[in-house]
């Protein structure tokens, strides 16, 4: 079949179409080097069946969702580190050997009954100790206040983690919408916006991702639950259910519109580390605080009330005391008992009524609770090794956070690398492909000249 | 391979900030001569460090009572060592007016005398130091010796005992009653001299010639327990010193940093710094704009 010189000038035309629409899409390529999350757009040259020509169309790169979801899983772990490692590093510091925290007052109270006992009925002395045991009393009291306080500043984290949860997921909908009734070429811009927002959310919670036919994606969450389907997102909110108030459960409405208590399957991403940090982390720490707090009390209370004060007495506290077998709270309101508070005589360092006044006996007892090895950690262990073992457990909590988000980091960094790699803009390349259809525009044009000649020429035969 | 923009500019990022963070670090440790400042720089160091901070903290205060003991001690020898001078006078005394050749007046003089040393010496065993009557064994806020010479004997009867080691105590206290009291009464025994002085009666200061020496006696038995219980607290002064220099030496393995090391690991690190900077100017280097 022949060619008319007509179909030949289109085909002409449609090079310089092709190769204009080309160039444009290397122009947006180029001018979005810096955007992140950006995915290439390629120029696909299918050639016309009738007539011969060619026509070009803009089509933007496909991710690899392969990478895409290893992506959202290292995010939400680097995440999951993140969150906890301030208030981690927060608590670190009630752990070093500082003025003021647990270990320098517990040896400091140690050490001021040891020198009482040289003089036991020296007042100053016996001021000191009480002095001594006071601030110990305080080193618990703030430690575990401090702790507390670092539970509640988790929880409240979680309403700004929330909300923002529940605002990805519509504004991903209304990009579902929006992309579902655009045509295929027209999509690629709002599915840019929309990778980018499911990668926040990736942070945020587990998620996995996939897209449906008509071009809308759907994710899934914390074991398969919805949280996009299409146009359509549930709701993530908080509930109080404990006697503390500051340890909500995170509740997720379902399709019937009943609420259902998640929190236990969030454990990854910034929301998982909040619960994580909040509910595991936080609160094994403040435990041992109150049981190292109780067993101190309890042991000296006992030790205490076998004694005898400068004035006979006998039956006294040192500590305010704990109601037995409930060590939960006791670390924040330790403190002096009553019975000795202000009032140094009655410190019991006797052991016997008849040596009241100048005995010691009851003081060499008390300093050797420290030597006891079945009063602290679950009867295992003496005073000072149940502190020396908090303190490596909190240094290893640390540690392992640590290495938890170097490992993700670095994987994510590689990951990063193979998606742009793959769906990435190189400069050089799209450098290289502006040159060249800007060749081929002016071959198209010469095509174009060409015919035009033709023309002439025909023409001339005409007349 | 494709390599783009994007990553580029992370890479050079990372590699930078990577750097300048291993150099903080580096400086920190340099300039705080410590490798552990907080828990998680060394987990189980740290745990040792806290143990061996607790296990200082109990040789200072053995190390204190050592001193208090000590001087107690010493305190104590010296008012029996004077103790001792006073009843050798009061021997030469009693030996000198127990012969014929000694006046009434003479007598009379050595009685007064006698008198004097006799409140001395209850002053002696009534010595202080701070608040307590060291020869008062337990009850230390009440003197031991009445000023009419009896010794009032705390029912505790007791040595005071301190902690000096690890389940180790040391004694800390003389007695009054075993100086003075026990067995005979060292100040009954001047109150019976001046008596027998003033009646001027020769055989009857010549019998408590063995009294006084009985008296001598006891203080010096008391003296030599004194002594023995002063060089158990020496001894353990000695231990203690060690035990600290120990503990000191294996806390600071643990959380000090080797200087020589500190400051090369601090030029290493800024020397990485350095090159990642250089690196990262070429790396964004040459491109086809270039040409173009």
């Amino acid at each position: 079949m022949s060619s008319s010189l007509l179909d030949i000038l289109n085909t002409g035309r449609s090079s310089l179409l092709a190769h204009q629409q080309a160039v444009s899409t290397t122009s947006s390529n180029i001018s979005n080097i810096s955007t992140p999350g950006y995915t290439r757009r390629d120029v696909e040259f299918t050639p016309i069946a009738a007539g011969g020509g060619v026509s070009a169309s803009t089509i933007r790169n496909q991710t690899n969702t392969f990478i895409t979801a290893q992506i959202h899983d290292q995010a939400a772990r680097k995440a999951f580190a993140e969150t906890q490692e301030s208030s981690l590093s927060t608590i670190e510091n009630l752990y070093a050997e500082n003025e003021g925290n647990i270990g320098y007052s517990l040896d400091n109270f140690f050490q001021a009954m040891r020198t009482l006992s040289a003089a036991p009925t020296e007042l100053d002395r016996r001021e000191a100790m009480l002095s001594k045991a006071e601030e110990l009393a305080q080193a618990f009291s703030a430690t575990s206040q401090r702790l507390t306080d670092e539970r509640r500043a988790a929880d409240t984290q979680l309403d700004g983690m929330i909300d923002r949860v529940n605002e990805l997921t519509s504004d991903i909908a209304s990009l579902n919408v929006q992309i579902t009734r655009l045509p295929e070429e027209a999509r690629a811009a709002l599915k840019d916006q929309r990778d980018v927002l499911v990668r926040e959310l990736s942070e945020h919670v587990d998620i996995s991702t996939f897209y449906s036919e008509d071009g809308s994606q759907t994710v899934l969450f914390a074991g398969g639950r919805p949280l996009v389907q299409k146009d359509a997102t549930t709701q993530l909110s908080t509930r109080q259910e404990s006697t503390y108030p500051y340890l909500r459960q995170i509740h997720f409405t379902n399709s019937a519109g009943a609420t259902v208590d998640i929190t236990s399957q969030l454990t990854t991403g910034k929301i998982g580390g909040i619960v994580q940090l909040r509910d595991s982390v936080l609160t094994s720490i403040l435990d041992r605080v109150d049981a190292l707090a109780y067993d101190i009390t309890t042991s000296f209370n006992a030790q205490h009330q076998a004694g005898f004060d400068l004035n006979g007495n006998t039956g006294l506290s040192l500590f305010t005391d704990v109601p037995a077998g409930a060590p939960a709270g006791t670390a924040v309101a330790m403190a002096l008992h009553a019975d000795v508070d202000g009032n140094a005589r009655a410190i019991a360092a006797a052991s016997n009524a008849a040596t009241a006044i100048g005995g010691n006996d009851n003081l060499h007892a008390l300093s050797g609770l420290g030597d006891d090895s079945t009063l602290a950690g679950s009867n295992s262990r003496t005073f000072a090794q149940e502190l020396a073992d908090m303190v490596s457990d909190v240094g290893k909590a640390i540690e392992t956070n640590d290495s938890t988000f170097d490992y993700a980091d670095f994987s994510l960094n590689n990951l990063d690398r193979l998606r742009e790699q793959e769906s990435g803009v190189s400069l050089d390349e799209e450098l290289v492909n502006m040159m060249r259809f800007q060749r081929a525009y002016q071959a198209g044009s010469k095509i174009i000249q060409n015919v035009g000649q033709m023309y002439d020429t025909i023409l001339t035969l005409v007349g | 391979m494709r390599v783009s923009q994007l990553h580029l500019q992370s890479l050079v990022q990372r590699s930078v900030s990577d750097s300048r963070a291993n150099l903080v670090e580096k400086q920190k440790i340099a300039a705080s001569g410590q490798r552990l400042t907080v828990p998680s720089d060394d987990p189980d160091g740290s745990s040792r460090a806290r143990l061996l901070t607790g296990l200082l903290a109990e040789t200072e205060a053995y190390s204190d009572n050592i001193s208090f003991g000590e001087s107690r001690l010493n305190r104590a020898e010296d008012a029996m060592a004077e103790s001792e001078n006073i009843l050798v006078r009061i021997k030469e005394l009693a030996y000198a007016n127990s012969t014929g050749t000694a006046s009434a007046e003479q007598r009379n003089l050595a009685a007064t005398e006698v008198d004097q040393l006799r409140d001395n010496l209850i002053d002696l065993a009534n010595t202080r130091q701070g608040q307590e009557y060291i020869f008062a064994n337990m009850d230390t806020s009440t003197p031991p010796v009445a000023s009419d010479g009896t010794v009032t004997w705390d029912a505790s009867s007791g040595v005071r005992v301190v902690e000096i080691g690890p389940a180790k105590t040391g004694e800390i206290s003389a007695s009054a009653q075993g100086a003075f009291n026990d067995g005979i009464n060292v100040f009954d025994v001047l109150e019976d001299l001046a008596v027998d002085l003033r009646s001027n009666d020769p055989d009857a200061i010549r019998a408590n010639l063995d009294d006084i020496e009985t008296a001598f006696g006891q203080v010096l038995s008391e003296r030599v327990k004194v002594g023995v219980r002063t060089n158990r607290i020496r001894a353990a002064e000695i231990n203690t010193d060690q035990t600290r220099n120990l503990y000191k030496t294996l806390r600071s393995n643990i959380v000090d940093a080797d200087a020589a090391e500190a400051f090369s690991d601090l030029s290493l690190a800024q020397t990485s710094l350095q090159a990642a900077i250089t690196v990262s100017a070429r790396v964004f280097g040459p491109s086809l704009l270039d040409s173009m």
